[in-house]
């Protein structure tokens, strides 16, 4: 199943932490997560895929983002599972 | 003349071996006879002596009694997937607790009997309070319903509170609390959280010690006949040995396997959070390996198939079965060798400030 979440901005070589939470327990499996550019870019690199679980039992997903190029980069995330 | 049998958590037994304990009473087992015992602790009823076996394997599912196929095709029968834990600690356990949801009824019925439980058992006896589905010696039928169960094995007695309906998306908490120990044996209670009349306490046995969550089924002829629904999770857990949450590390039992049943663990707590899942069919990914890791450091971690190994691009993540920090998976490649055979290779790193427990999950399309 794939999904679409949220919008971001990056500046040329910053690098921005992006969490994922989904109900019950938070767990629906492996993820895929990769950040795509919504216009003229450089690199958009998803540099970091995570899994956090915590104290109260839920499984939060969690993605780094850097921007490779030499622009500022509008994006948004796309993810899927099995 | 051959006498009825019934069926029970742990399979057939003889109707005259299946006891129903009024509210109020309790089982106890002094001089190794079982007796039911009334809340003055008058002699109510005594049912024979207590069938001891050797002491150091678990009760179940050794001593399943499983019953002749009524239809065909039949699937497996007796304990389908659990999980199990054995107290080692020196120190009994004190509470175990599970909250579940009554899953759908299952899509069709075959006659089936599914039983789903948490419970805690030693050589000679199991403690359990157990959903059903379909009918048992406590009765029942299409529909879900709820007692709490003290049984043997093949042969031997079984003991049930009173039984009673529950519907599907109910939440159920199942609980085990030992509630004195003296110089006959320890003594426990049973009950769901909230429903009345659930309650089975036990007096003067054996020292209970293995703790498992299972999925038991009977009658099964198709995969439809399990609940519609791909698992139930088995959430919540509280286990206490004394005054203490003690770290539990889950075992893994897969016995059938023919419509893909399998438990995969989620959270190994044992404060009131740790998960177990118990599925009805397969997964729609894999899961590889178990691994600890310590803060800032990295592992790596190979992944091979059958045949030239190629099963295409493949997702393999870190999952953490402990509260964690960021578990993160850093880099997943390929490499073929001279022999043409692919091998798959994931980089796990520990960002977070404690050593976390982890499985690796993955799949492709």
């Amino acid at each position: 199943m794939s999904w679409t979440s949220g919008h971001g901005t990056i500046g040329p070589g910053a690098s921005q932490d992006w969490w994922f939470t989904w109900g019950g327990n938070g767990d629906v499996g492996p993820q895929l997560i990769q950040a795509e550019p919504l216009g003229a870019s450089g690199e958009l690199a998803t540099t970091q895929i995570a899994e956090s679980l915590g104290s109260n039992g839920f499984l939060t997903y969690h993605a780094t983002v850097t921007n490779n190029g030499s622009t500022t980069v509008q994006f948004q995330w796309r993810g899927g599972g099995f | 003349m051959t006498e009825e049998m019934v069926l029970t958590p742990g399979g057939l037994r003889p109707r005259s071996l299946v006891h129903k304990v009024e509210h109020g009473h309790r089982i106890s087992s002094a001089g190794e006879r079982l007796r039911t015992l009334d809340s003055s602790g008058q002699v109510v009823a005594d049912h024979g002596t207590l069938i001891t076996r050797p002491r150091g394997l678990p009760l179940m599912p050794l001593n399943v009694s499983h019953p002749p196929p009524t239809a065909v095709p039949a699937l497996g029968s007796g304990w389908i997937t659990f999980a199990s834990w054995a107290n080692n600690t020196g120190t009994p356990v004190s509470r175990f607790a599970t909250s579940w949801v009554v899953p759908p009824a299952p899509a069709t019925h075959s006659g089936q009997t599914i039983f789903l439980f948490n419970g805690i058992q030693n050589s000679t006896m199991i403690y359990q309070p157990v959903l059903q589905w379909g009918s048992s010696a406590a009765g029942g039928g299409a529909y879900w319903s709820v007692a709490s169960w003290y049984a043997d094995g093949q042969g031997g007695s079984a003991f049930h509170s009173n039984l009673t309906q529950v519907n599907p998306g109910d939440i159920l908490t199942g609980v085990m609390t030992q509630t004195g120990t003296g110089p006959l044996g320890h003594s426990y209670d049973c009950s769901f959280t909230g429903i009345a009349n659930s309650a089975l306490p036990i007096s003067d046995v054996q020292e209970l010690t293995w703790c498992v969550e299972t999925l038991e089924c009977y009658g099964i002829t198709k995969c439809s006949d399990y609940p519609a629904t791909n698992k139930t999770r088995m959430y919540a857990i509280d286990l206490a040995t004394g005054q203490t949450n003690p770290v539990i590390l889950w075992s893994v039992s897969n016995s059938v396997t023919d419509c893909g049943q399998h438990t995969l663990l989620f959270d190994d707590d044992s404060a009131g959070n740790g998960e177990v899942d118990l599925w009805y069919s397969a997964s729609p990914f894999w899961t590889s390996g178990f691994g600890s890791i310590g803060s800032g450091q990295s592992q790596d971690w190979w992944f091979s198939w059958g045949g030239n190994g190629d099963v295409g691009p493949q997702l393999i993540q870190a999952e953490p079965l402990v509260t964690s920090g960021e578990l993160a998976t850093v880099e997943i490649a390929e490499s073929r060798d001279t022999n043409g055979n692919l091998t798959y290779h994931a980089t796990v790193h520990n960002n977070g400030p404690g050593p976390v427990y982890f499985q690796w999950r993955g799949g492709g399309r």
